[in-house]
């Protein structure tokens, strides 16, 4: 009876506190970069003095790699040419590479930063630039990231962190700049958790930058004008939602009833899995040199001692796409963290195999239901900053509502990790093409890239007028491919005007992980026909392009742990695809791996036998029935 | 006409449970090597009934290598090697000439000695050959598959796969050869029907020395 009485007080409790905001909190003084109370400076508000009142601000910036995208050391082996750094989706590249002069750095994060919630240490003040790590992007439940965006993308960094507080009432913006409320503030200046949404990271937050994450009343759409970022390399989405409940235009929808993401509708957050360091609920596991006979390691620390410097090198794995070095990778939670696989795979034969051969998702993502990009063409811009793209997993246009949303199987690709495991799992494979200039073949930056290919908001006259095939006067469709030499000196000719040194196209494959959007058991492939028959998954042509760029063949990607065993082809129409080839010694597939001569010899001897004793048994029947002859 | 006791009741039922599983094996075999020809199958049983049928033929076979040691039975694959090959022509000569002639069947055939020259040397190959190159490598692609053993890097499963499709195809060779030639007894059904019931009507045939125990 007590239990109960205990059980329902606490229910009750749980559902009279607000959904999001955290209820312990306590009231906050919003300071400035001075230290001072915003209400009486009326100065921007600083992120780091705000929390840093309480919160170790100096050890969270210090061990968020968030805080430090874009700088120091990203993990490329030396030598390596400095376009492999870039992720050929969104043209982000190291900033480091953008050079140290201030103008570098301010179009650097003009065109990138608002991917990045701040920098922090000496960098943020690396070119007077004042770009703050933003905590509130992503610990308040209602941050306003379309207004942050927009006043970073036009270079007013210090707004960003109060672009951020635009949904929360605390601040207004008008003609003559930001301002902040006096009604949303205590009258001894502070506000408190539940006016500014203090909250533990949602996977909405993530989604921010991340996304699509979606979880929301509404059905899911596609914003063919904001497409995410994960969208764009995977067709990923993070959704408890189905896909049959979505507003997508999609192929038997009627049946695809699982959630998008069998995690999210199980009510798992990002952070359940890329966790903070030092979290003391979610790593409390013993290390791998304590004694054999403890599994937990119960000196944890104390929850005081985590809220004061949470440890923001948040756990994650392997990325598909270079990392800023000195973190920690490979430390998240994975799928057997959580679930036994052997235990629950036991129908599956030689299960160990299976486990050791395939990552958990190989057969657990068995299809997107988006489209993802299959290239991207970075040579010759559509519009400033907006490449030319392909997509698979959708018939027709992408902005077009009425095309169909087929969606994709992945491939799937060996990934070898340094712990030594080797697992073929999904990932979408993209081609993406690209100005280089110097001896360090680093990306031609994005401002550079649209100053030399648009005038006043157009395509640049000059590239018009030895472009422009059917005399509009203006570049669209094919004529945008830089296909033909002449093409591709043009505006070759334009990258050196403004600057660009040797201009030159490089061509990159990238195969991106696929983690997300996980489905149960009941959806997951059971037919071992899919990797085991002829069109094995682990040998299927992939396509990439339409057309090559310049006549730049991509190589083999030379970053990331995942390894194509495969060759790039092109097609009868000029297009580019991926053959891949399941030539890894280490793998068997009964059905798929077979010995031609073997088998030719074999079935030779068996027709022969086959023959012999058609002849012998005819000649036996034939003397059977000769007068006096046979038995 | 003189009814034999050639196969005892043990003999009989070894032969026809390694002709069940040997069978079962060819086509789960089949099944697994072509997926795409047998598509209304899943590979998933196909698989299992493979390890099945395997598993029930290495037993038969232990089984059965104990009950031919013990019984003194392993004496029916004994080579004379003085006067083989004479007997080995002798008996390929009939299976190409005589039997179309109505030529008497050149050995006698008693339970102590059922089976012919050729036989014998073809026995004698499948069972210390190619029976333990199949059963070995695919008994290490089990292991292996399984981890229950570690292969050594050059004992790949790849390798043992090519070594287990080879004995294969030479036993479906093999197993076609032996079917036909049990139709080379006094009536094309006489030799299945001596494996069933165990008696088998001898050396009364025109022409014939003694009985046919071929295949």
């Amino acid at each position: 009876m007590l239990k109960r009485t205990i059980l329902a007080i606490s229910m009750l409790l749980c559902l009279a506190l607000p959904v999001h905001a955290s209820p312990m909190h306590p009231r906050i003084s919003l300071l400035d970069s001075e230290g001072n109370n915003v209400l009486e400076s009326g100065a921007a508000v600083s992120p780091l003095n705000t929390c840093g009142a309480c919160h170790d601000s100096s050890f969270i910036t210090d061990t968020s790699f968030h805080a430090w995208l874009g700088l120091g050391n990203y993990g490329i082996a030396p030598g390596t040419p400095g376009y492999q750094a870039l992720d050929p989706v969104t043209y982000s590249y190291p900033l480091a590479q953008a050079g140290q002069d201030p103008g570098s750095i301010r179009g650097w994060l003009r065109n990138q930063g608002w991917r990045h919630p701040g920098l922090a240490g000496d960098a943020l003040y690396s070119g007077d630039c004042n770009y703050e790590y933003n905590c509130f992007l992503c610990h308040i439940a209602t941050p306003d990231n379309l207004t942050r965006r927009d006043v970073v993308t036009n270079g007013d960094f210090g707004s960003a962190a109060q672009a951020t507080l635009a949904k929360t009432g605390i601040v207004t913006r008008d003609p003559a700049g930001w301002a902040f409320d006096p009604r949303a503030f205590n009258p001894d200046g502070t506000v408190s958790a539940a006016t500014l949404g203090i909250t533990n990271p949602s996977a909405a937050n993530c989604g921010q930058c991340h996304g699509p994450v979606h979880l929301g009343d509404s059905p899911f759409t596609l914003d063919v004008g904001n497409i995410p970022v994960t969208l764009s390399r995977t067709g990923e989405v993070f959704s408890p939602k189905r896909p049959v409940d979505s507003g997508l235009n999609l192929q038997g929808k009627a049946g695809l009833t699982a959630p998008w993401d069998i995690h999210a509708a199980r009510l798992l957050k990002c952070s359940d899995c890329h966790f903070a360091g030092n979290d003391p609920a979610a790593t409390n596991r013993a290390d791998p040199g304590a004694p054999r006979h403890l599994s937990v390691e119960a000196r944890g620390m104390s929850l005081g001692e985590y809220l004061k410097a949470p440890d923001h090198s948040l756990a994650r794995g392997y990325g598909s796409i270079p990392a800023p070095g000195g973190f920690t990778v490979g430390n998240m939670r994975r799928c057997g963290d959580c679930h036994d696989a052997a235990h629950s795979h036991g129908w599956l034969p030689f299960t160990e195999l299976h486990l050791d051969s395939l990552s958990c998702e190989a057969c657990h993502i068995p299809r997107l239901n988006a489209p993802a990009r299959s290239m991207t063409d970075w040579t010759m811009l559509k519009a400033p900053s907006t490449p030319q793209a392909e997509y698979r997993g959708i018939a027709g246009p992408l902005g077009d509502p009425l095309s169909l949303i087929t969606g994709y199987q992945p491939a799937l690709v060996r990934r070898d990790l340094p712990d030594g495991t080797r697992r073929y799992g999904p990932a979408n494979l993209h081609a993406a093409w690209l100005w280089v200039s110097g001896e360090q073949a680093r990306p031609v930056p994005l401002d550079l890239l649209n100053e030399a290919l648009f005038f006043a908001g157009k395509h640049h006259p000059r590239l018009v007028n030895a472009l422009d095939i059917d005399g509009d006067h203006r570049l669209s469709g094919t004529e945008l491919q830089l296909v033909t030499e002449d093409a591709v000196q043009a505006v070759a000719s334009r990258l050196t005007a403004v600057g660009v040194d040797s201009p030159r196209i490089e061509a990159m494959l990238r195969p991106y992980g696929i983690h997300h959007g996980a489905v149960s058991g009941r959806h997951a492939i059971k037919e071992c026909a899919q990797c085991h028959g002829e069109g094995s998954r682990l040998a299927t042509t992939v396509a990439l392009a339409s057309y090559i760029p310049g006549g730049v063949v991509p190589e083999q990607p030379v970053t990331g742990h995942r390894l194509l065993t495969g060759v790039t082809v092109t097609t009868a129409v000029g297009g580019l695809a991926y053959s891949l080839t399941a030539t890894d010694p280490g793998i068997y597939l009964a059905g798929f791996h077979r010995w031609p001569l073997i088998d030719l010899l074999g079935g030779l001897l068996f027709v022969l036998v086959v023959c012999g004793v058609g002849v012998h048994a005819a000649l036996r029947i034939a003397a059977r029935r000769k007068p006096g002859g046979g038995h | 006409m003189q009814r034999v006791y050639i196969y005892r009741k043990y003999v009989r039922l070894w032969h026809w449970v390694q002709a069940g599983s040997i069978l079962a094996l060819i086509i789960s075999g089949l099944m697994i090597h072509f997926p795409a020809a047998t598509g209304a199958f899943s590979l998933h049983p196909a698989v299992n009934a493979h390890h099945l049928a395997a598993a029930v033929l290495l037993l038969n076979g232990l089984l059965g290598l104990f009950f031919y040691i013990t019984t003194g039975e392993i004496r029916q694959l004994s080579i004379q090697l003085r006067g083989m090959l004479e007997s080995a022509v002798a008996q390929a000569r009939y299976y190409t000439q005589g039997i179309f002639k109505g030529a008497p069947y050149p050995f006698e055939k008693t339970p102590a000695r059922r089976l012919n020259p050729l036989q014998r040397i073809t026995y004698i190959a499948v069972m210390f050959f190619l029976l333990p190159l199949q059963v070995v490598s695919g008994s290490l692609l089990w292991l292996g598959g399984h981890q229950y053993i570690a292969l050594p890097p050059e004992l790949t499963l790849t390798g043992l796969s090519l070594a287990h499709t080879l004995a294969a195809w030479l036993f479906c060779s093999f197993l076609l050869m032996h079917i036909y030639l049990t139709t080379t007894g006094r009536t094309p059904l006489a030799n299945i029907q001596a494996m069933v019931t165990g008696w088998e009507e001898n050396g009364h045939a025109p022409g014939q020395k003694g009985g046919h125990a071929d295949g």
